[in-house]
């Protein structure tokens, strides 16, 4: 199962957050693991394009895109046959753009098979290999397109 | 099928569980604008906005988010934003049943090609990326927060936690519609994700395997191509659209989207996924109602708002 994982940069922030959540929701408790997501979700912040990257914790990029991609696997596109099925990371940093601020993610080409999502404003998933898309098949390794939507299935987290 | 050893409830039920996590879009589009909003019986007459109802709170938003940053000593630019027959083009219920939307768009296309190719003109990338570091650091910070901005967590049903850091203008303006921000978010988040709980098992339904085994050989007689799910015709739709014009590819899309939604009717599909969506969601919707219930009440509130706001700018 999916288990919690921290958004934060730094220990010291997980700190004051303890102190600024209200009652309904709840503290991050585990330690800060993505410390480089946060560096690039704040240095690429607003910019319309979302970013896939080859390890955890957003290192070595794989490919940014402000539009879709319905087939990591092939030459036509910003993710080319090298970055199929080799995310382990991933980042949104779009703009309100109306509504469609989404990325949702698919297990095949052409939008097929499993999807995952992560929306606008929740940052980047530091470790795929802590989420499944929702047919329940792992999602690290394994992403192999991707489109903007106004809605947002299967958070990942 | 793709995987020819993984069962058809299997695979769809991954993509009904993705296209109906939304809330309303079990099937293109929201059957029932309007609804009262699900196990809000007991907490007032809560409904769900209307796409329009949506779509003019969050145009309030920008508006209030456009004063804040002219205050912040920034400029912002709201965007007209896209119709409900728009976003339409970027919304993937499970199946799609308007069949004068698809004779029109297809899957639309025609429109996402045109909400892309606009995106990058957005004035606001151009302004950001015209600022210096430190006013670009400035600038975002002012928009939705600097790095200190609290990161709010809420844990979902079915597991996992959703994170979301937004601060400045942003967190203002839902301020300002919505009342508390972190009580909406904490709501919005546990009742628009609750079908992970219930989906799994409504495909197994036998009442669902039926819809859908008539939908499928309505396709075949439609198309002469075998679809197991409306999620097959989306991948095989690149296939059928290569190497054609741009005009040849629309009718093709065209084609497809309108076998997708008349087969969606004529099988009762679409109503079989509403109406088993209603008998499997009900126990688990009961059980988040007092998330539901204030999720709706705020929209409705913050739709108050926006309605208010819209008229005093005027």
């Amino acid at each position: 199962m999916r288990k919690i994982r921290a958004a934060l940069a730094a220990a010291g922030l997980a700190v004051a957050l303890g102190t600024a959540l209200p009652a309904t929701a709840e503290a991050d408790s585990a330690g800060a693991q993505g410390p480089n997501c946060d560096a690039q979700y704040f240095a690429h912040r607003e910019d319309g394009n979302m970013r896939a990257y080859l390890l955890t914790d957003c290192n070595n990029l794989l490919g940014t895109a402000s539009g879709n991609d319905a087939n990591w696997g092939d030459s036509a596109g910003p993710f080319t046959a090298a970055d199929d099925n080799f995310a382990w990371s991933v980042l949104n940093t779009g703009t309100y753009s109306g509504g469609v601020n989404n990325v949702q993610f698919y297990e095949f080409a052409n939008y097929g098979g499993g999807t995952g999502c992560l929306a606008r404003g929740e940052l980047y998933v530091d470790d795929l290999r802590d989420n499944t898309f929702g047919n329940g098949a792992r999602a690290s390794n394994a992403i192999s397109s991707h489109r903007w939507s106004s809605g947002c299935s299967n958070r990942w987290t | 099928m793709r995987a020819g050893s993984t069962s058809i409830a299997t695979v769809t039920g991954a993509v009904l569980a993705g296209a109906i996590a939304v809330g309303t879009m079990i099937v293109g589009p929201a059957a029932e604008p309007g609804r009262p909003a699900a196990g809000s019986s007991s907490a007032g007459p809560a409904r769900e906005l209307t796409e329009a109802e949506r779509s003019r709170v969050e145009q309030a938003e920008q508006r209030l988010i456009r004063r804040c940053m002219a205050d912040a000593g920034f400029r912002y630019w709201v965007l007209a934003p896209l119709s409900p027959e728009e976003l339409r083009a970027f919304a993937h219920p499970f199946v799609r049943n308007d069949v004068s939307w698809a004779r029109e768009h297809g899957y639309g296309g025609l429109i996402q090609r045109k909400f892309f190719t606009l995106k990058k003109r957005d004035p606001n990338l151009a302004y950001r990326n015209r600022l210096s570091r430190a006013e670009r650091a400035r600038y975002l910070t002012a928009l939705n927060g600097g790095p200190d901005t609290p990161v709010r967590s809420v844990r979902l049903p079915a597991g996992g936690s959703i994170r979301s850091a937004v601060g400045g203008c942003e967190l203002e303006a839902r301020r300002k519609l919505y009342g508390d921000p972190e009580t909406y978010f904490h709501a919005d988040k546990i009742a628009t994700n609750l079908t992970p709980l219930y989906v799994p098992r409504l495909v197994r339904d036998k009442r669902f395997t039926t819809a859908l085994g008539a939908w499928s050989d309505c396709m075949r007689r439609a198309t002469g191509r075998a679809y197991a799910d409306p999620d097959a015709v989306q991948t095989d739709l690149p296939k059928r659209t290569e190497g054609l014009s741009g005009a040849e590819a629309h009718a093709v899309e065209v084609e497809l989207a309108v076998a997708e939604s008349t087969c969606a009717q004529k099988s009762a599909l679409a109503r079989t996924v509403e109406r088993l969506d209603r008998e499997y969601g009900a126990p688990v919707r009961k059980r988040y109602s007092e998330e539901i219930s204030t999720s709706a009440r705020m929209r409705l509130a913050a739709l108050t708002a926006a309605n208010r706001t819209i008229s005093s700018s005027n």
